[in-house]
């Protein structure tokens, strides 16, 4: 696993350089920076509109972010042949793939954590003087949330990418991802179908496909009066899940890795 | 590929088998919990509405996929924005399918529910200012949804308690309300919602209850004071309501202990009950009737002697000393669909029924007046009530219709002899011309009292002149009594998208409820009407425990929208 | 002795798109590898070479045969510790200096970082981009003689007994091709094995011990370097050529060029002539074997002269087509000595 270590920070180094990351990145940043302006527009309390666009811009640029990472790690490296004088070194296939896995976490969480201490900070600002004023720390938990989210769709994104080519995997976790954001419709429409074949497809649908909607906890850090019942389980659950999942997905990915020419 | 992936790794392969277990076991459990219940696509009900905002049914795609990515926030904010200038501009429809769109995508946006369902119950009116009831329901699903959303709070909790008291006066329905906030949020702030929980007990006719609950107010208040950490200005509220509330059980026990006293001595009131109902031309109907509206004359209460602090009681007073005929209890006019029950809807949707026919009006009575031989009176050119000081002297106005049959005499004369003054009129002007003070004790004079009053009051030509003849005091010769009014004419063909009269049967309901009478008026007859009695109209059938006068006029469409005038009911 | 690389009935087959076919990229290939040996593995562009490498290294699979390297199965992670690659034209992290990718190869061998920077400025230095105006540049500043040096450097990180050289010299100016060749033989100076895939014939004929040339994925002719190239006949040049023996030798195909005599002998009757010009007082001014070039036997090899129905190479007579089973066992040591 150091092998895969190595590999995972020359990842990440290589990662940061990338422009078009480092553009989502700057450009959440700023937006995050600017939701001070858009709150004449909106009759809600300012300090919701702060925090709910601020969630919204870290998830966003998230996904561009991850995706985008994701789709062309692997690819990359086979169409550079860059892979070759790795694989030709005593480094097992899923070493490669794991440290390009890890090497991608450790990017999203960066650009993650830094689009968060940009979103924490705005939040602190905006509370100075204001009653009710919550600490800001809590707002950590929406972004662990988007985080976990992040890492699920990261694993999809690089199992799709061991055996389909950048530009069908795009489209494949993007429409996967959007699926999964409407998971509880999927589960409403099994349950109130009448015919069984498509009540079966749908839960089936509803299981296969990574439940990106679980994640959602924009509300209750919103409205502080919503209280959550057994948050830490809420929230250990969506992680435990998360975990999992992509656990699930990585061995696959080394599964299929395993078996492919370069 | 992958099959001979798993051939060569068979223990990579097993740990597959567990993940996929744990991954199907964890959805499970999240599928059970409510916090992730939140629908993710637009309800059907926004899709098949016109939303004239939008140029066609449903929120725009660019609003979605902002929706989907976790802005869902700041786009309900945005609408409610929208909505918010469609109400000022009195355009209601609109804002239906937007209330609908923003709780979905804010469910914990508490303030939507609230207004959301004070636009439904309260502003969507007729020409006349009468509210479409057709949407009460349709406001009660969607608090209900806010209160399955946001379960742990009060606040919707509340906002339903208050509709059901207010608008749909189901008494019953605003106890559990509050009592959901209660039993959900330990935080609840009490004066919303405990002191109207104790108020909805006492309508709903359980008075022990009522009590119980000041009770249980005044602890809560109590432990909320005791809080570390808590601000004056929280303190200070606290304190008052602990004061409220203490008043409030105090009249509740007096009452308890003297209403059903005063029944038992005063006998029960005959309210004679009469009433027609003409149709004047098609769509238009008249309501008109009398009865005999008795009532706790004002100030005359004795409750009793307060401790210093003024809200608990010290000694009982003997209860209602005066009572007669008052003005202010309302009479239920409703006109709906033959069999007409307001249903409950399990999910909001802002459609109804646009073959309902539903009409509600209230009609006030007043009036009512009574002098006796030898009584005072105010000579008036138009009848109308009596100013407070002759009201608590049960002094009324008479209008020279009844002046002419009381045939009275200016005070002056009477006093100079021209008339006999009763015992009783010698107790109204003295009461008028010597008000005791406000806090005094008892508020009225005793009838050993009066003698020597009357007598300083004959000599005090000052007096007379500024306090009963400035106020155009005259002893009647005669007594008179004339029983409360009503009368109302409900035209309901301005508005025919609201009265369609779409079936063939109709039910005209008149009522009136004690539960929602005056506190004055249930002084005499009670909480649930023990006191009064109707040979025609008493109904204690339809709410078990609850004497109502009540009338049911079945009407045919052609009764409704026939021409011309017809009687339709005279009882 | 062991062999360094052993390829039995090797194949490897690809479908061909849209048609229920497929195409043999390597075709029943069989061959050894001795250690210590350099050898040359040719053919043109396509011919397989580059996939049979790939086999050897593990990052293809084949289709039926077996391959092994240093005695373990292609693919072996405990054998690449002991090997390394040089593709053609390697690519790296283009970010990344000289150095930094030698040390990041290094930390895949398992070295602690500290000690693979130590190898690396080693290593980077040994290969000439050490120079101030080098050592801070990233790759993509590289020109191609560049990059390829940084790709022998990390070839030699782990000081490895088997090396993979696919085209080394290939787009480099005569001098960098002329230290690249200077390093492989050095290379063969301490005993490495080598598997090198090159077109550049004379590098070939100057490095490697023995070498194969493959055609469409099949073996066509497999040899030492004197077994492909050398002649079986020698060119000698007489003066004052006996009559008789002129007349003998003009009648093979001597030319005669003023009094000297060029005549083309068999290698075993070199010394009859010599004789016979010994005898005949006549002098001897040169006696030069005849070698062909290997770009000669490439050419015809892949230029055509092929029996269209095996596709094996049609043989010249007097030049009996050579392979694994008629060559010599094990000839290279002695010539490696």
């Amino acid at each position: 696993m150091n092998t895969a270590m190595v590999i995972a920070r020359n990842t990440i180094s290589e990662a940061l350089r990338k422009k078009i990351l480092n553009a989502f990145l700057m450009v959440g940043v700023v937006l995050i920076a600017l939701t001070f302006i858009f709150q004449q527009f909106a009759p809600r309390q300012e300090l919701t509109l702060v925090k709910g666009m601020g969630l919204g811009i870290i998830s966003l640029a998230g996904l561009f972010i991850t995706v985008i990472l994701c789709i062309n790690l692997v690819p990359t490296e086979v169409e550079r042949r860059t892979i070759y004088t790795i694989l030709a070194k005593p480094v097992r296939r899923y070493e490669f793939l794991l440290g390009k896995f890890f090497g991608a976490l450790g990017t999203l969480g960066i650009n993650i954590g830094l689009m968060g201490l940009a979103f924490v900070i705005a939040v602190a600002v905006k509370q100075i003087g204001a009653e009710n004023a919550v600490s800001p720390l809590i707002l950590f938990k929406g972004i662990l949330m988007i985080a976990m989210q992040m890492l699920l769709l990261a694993a999809l994104a690089m199992f799709f990418s061991t055996f389909l080519t950048p530009l069908v995997n795009f489209f494949l976790t993007m429409v996967l991802f959007v699926i999964g954001n409407l998971s509880s419709y999927t589960l409403d429409l099994a349950k109130n179908s009448q015919v069984a074949i498509v009540k079966y497809v749908l839960l089936g649908v509803h299981y296969v496909v990574p439940n990106f909607g679980n994640f959602q906890y924009t509300n209750p850090l919103l409205q502080p009066d919503v209280v959550v019942k057994n948050e830490m389980l809420f929230l250990t659950q969506n992680c435990a899940y998360a975990v999992a999942y992509a656990t699930a997905l990585m061995v696959l990915a080394i599964l299929v890795f395993d078996r492919r020419e370069v | 590929m992958l099959r001979e992936a798993f051939a060569k790794n068979p223990k990579l392969t097993g740990t597959l088998v567990p993940l996929v277990a744990a991954v199907i076991a964890l959805q499970a459990i999240n599928d059970r919990d409510d916090m992730r219940r939140q629908p993710a696509i637009e309800p059907k009900s926004v899709k098949t509405a016109a939303t004239a905002s939008f140029g066609g049914a449903g929120l725009p795609f660019e609003y979605s996929l902002a929706a989907l990515s976790g802005f869902r926030q700041v786009i309900a904010g945005l609408l409610w924005v929208r909505s918010d200038a469609f109400f000022h501009s009195g355009n209601y429809d609109a804002i239906l399918p937007m209330i609908r769109l923003i709780t979905w995508l804010d469910p914990n946006w508490l303030d939507v529910y609230a207004t959301g369902a004070w636009h439904l119950m309260y502003n969507f009116t007729d020409t006349d200012q009468r509210s479409d009831r057709r949407y009460l329901p349709v406001g009660l699903a969607l608090l209900d949804e806010g209160i399955a959303n946001n379960s742990t709070v009060f606040d919707v909790y509340k906002e339903k308690g208050w509709n059901m008291f207010d608008k749909v006066r189901d008494y019953n329905g605003a106890v559990k309300a509050y009592q959901g906030a209660l039993a959900n949020d330990p935080d609840a702030e009490i004066n919303q919602v405990s002191h109207p929980l104790a108020h909805s007990f006492e309508r709903a006719g359980m008075v022990d209850e009522s009590i119980a609950a000041w009770d249980d107010a005044v602890k809560r208040h109590e432990a909320w004071m005791k809080r570390p950490g808590i601000t004056d200005e929280v303190k200070m509220r606290n304190a008052m309501g602990v004061k409220n509330a203490t008043k409030n059980r105090s009249i509740m026990q007096i009452r308890k202990s003297l209403r059903p006293a005063n029944i038992a001595a005063l006998g029960v009131v005959d309210t004679d009950f009469h009433v027609t109902v003409t149709r004047t031309k098609s769509k238009v109907i008249k309501v008109e009737g009398s009865w005999n509206l008795i009532g706790s004359i004002k100030d005359t209460f004795d409750a009793g002697v307060f401790e210093a602090d003024g809200n608990t009681i010290k000694t009982l007073g003997k209860g209602l000393t005066l009572d007669g005929p008052v003005n202010g209890c309302r009479v239920d006019v409703r006109l709906q669909d033959d069999g007409y029950k307001r249903p409950e809807f399990g999910s909001f949707s802002f459609e109804v029924d646009p073959k309902l026919t539903l009409m509600q009006d209230i009609v006030t009575t007043s009036g009512g007046r009574q002098v006796d031989a030898g009584g005072a009176y105010v000579a008036t050119p138009r009848a109308g009530t009596a100013e407070a000081v002759a009201e608590s002297a049960k002094v009324y106005n008479l209008a020279p219709k009844d002046q002419a049959v009381v045939n009275g005499v200016p005070v002056a004369q009477a006093l100079a002899g021209s008339v006999t003054i009763s015992a009783r009129g010698q107790w109204q002007l003295v009461t008028m011309a010597y008000p005791k003070a406000f806090n005094a004790y008892p508020r009225y004079y005793t009838q050993a009292e009066i003698p020597a009053m009357f007598a300083k009051l004959r000599g005090d030509a000052k007096t007379v002149a500024d306090k009963l003849t400035k106020r155009n005091i005259h002893i009647a010769r005669k007594g008179l009594y004339a029983p409360g009014a009503f009368r109302r004419e409900i035209d309901m063909s301005k508005d025919p998208k609201m009265y369609g009269f779409k079936n063939e049967k109709f039910e005209l309901i008149l009522s009136v409820n004690p539960r929602t009478a005056p506190d004055f008026v249930q002084d005499r007859i009670g909480w649930n009407g023990e006191g009064w009695n109707d040979r025609k109209f008493l109904d204690d059938k339809t709410v078990p425990g609850l004497r109502m006068i009540r009338v049911r006029v079945p009407l045919s469409k052609e009764d409704i929208l026939g021409s011309g005038e017809k009687v339709l009911f005279k009882g | 002795m062991a062999a360094a690389i052993e390829i039995t009935n090797l194949t490897k087959q690809y479908p061909v798109p849209m048609k229920r076919e497929v195409v043999n990229a390597v075709d029943n290939l069989t061959l050894t590898v001795g250690e210590g040996e350099i050898f040359g593995f040719l053919g043109a562009n396509g011919a397989g070479k580059t996939t049979t490498i790939k086999i050897l290294l593990g990052l293809i699979y084949a289709t039926s045969g077996d391959a092994n390297v240093l005695g373990a199965p292609a693919g072996d992670i405990a054998v690449k510790h002991k090997i390394s690659y040089l593709p053609e034209s390697p690519y790296f992290y283009e970010h990344m200096t000289a150095r930094e990718i030698v040390t990041f190869y290094a930390q895949l061998f398992g070295m602690h970082r500290e000690d693979a920077k130590k190898k690396a400025d080693q290593l980077v230095d040994f290969v000439g981009l050490g120079g101030k105006s080098d050592v801070n540049k990233p790759v993509s500043e590289f020109s191609k003689g560049m990059r390829q040096r940084v790709g022998i450097a990390q070839s030699l990180i782990n000081d490895p007994t088997l090396l993979f050289y696919d085209e080394p010299t290939s787009g480099l100016d005569a001098i960098a091709r002329r230290d690249i060749r200077d390093l492989m033989l050095e290379l063969k100076r301490q005993g490495k094995t080598m598997f090198l895939s090159s077109h550049q014939l004379e590098d070939v004929e100057l490095v490697c011990h023995r070498a194969s040339i493959i055609h469409k994925g099949k073996l066509q002719v497999l040899g030492t370097m004197d077994e492909l190239l050398g002649g079986e006949r020698v060119e000698v040049k007489l003066e004052n050529t006996p009559a008789d023996l002129a007349a003998k030798l003009t009648a093979d195909g001597a030319i005669r060029t003023g009094d000297v005599l060029t005549a083309s002998v068999l290698r075993e009757e070199v010394g009859s002539v010599i004789d016979a010009a010994r005898v005949g007082k006549a002098s001897v001014v040169s006696v030069v074997p005849m070698k062909r070039r290997l770009e000669d036997i490439f050419v015809e090899i892949v230029g055509g002269r092929l029996d269209k129905v095996s596709g094996s190479l049609i043989s010249t007579g007097d030049r009996p087509l050579i392979n694994n089973e008629t060559s010599s066992a094990n000839p290279y040591k002695e010539i490696a000595k």
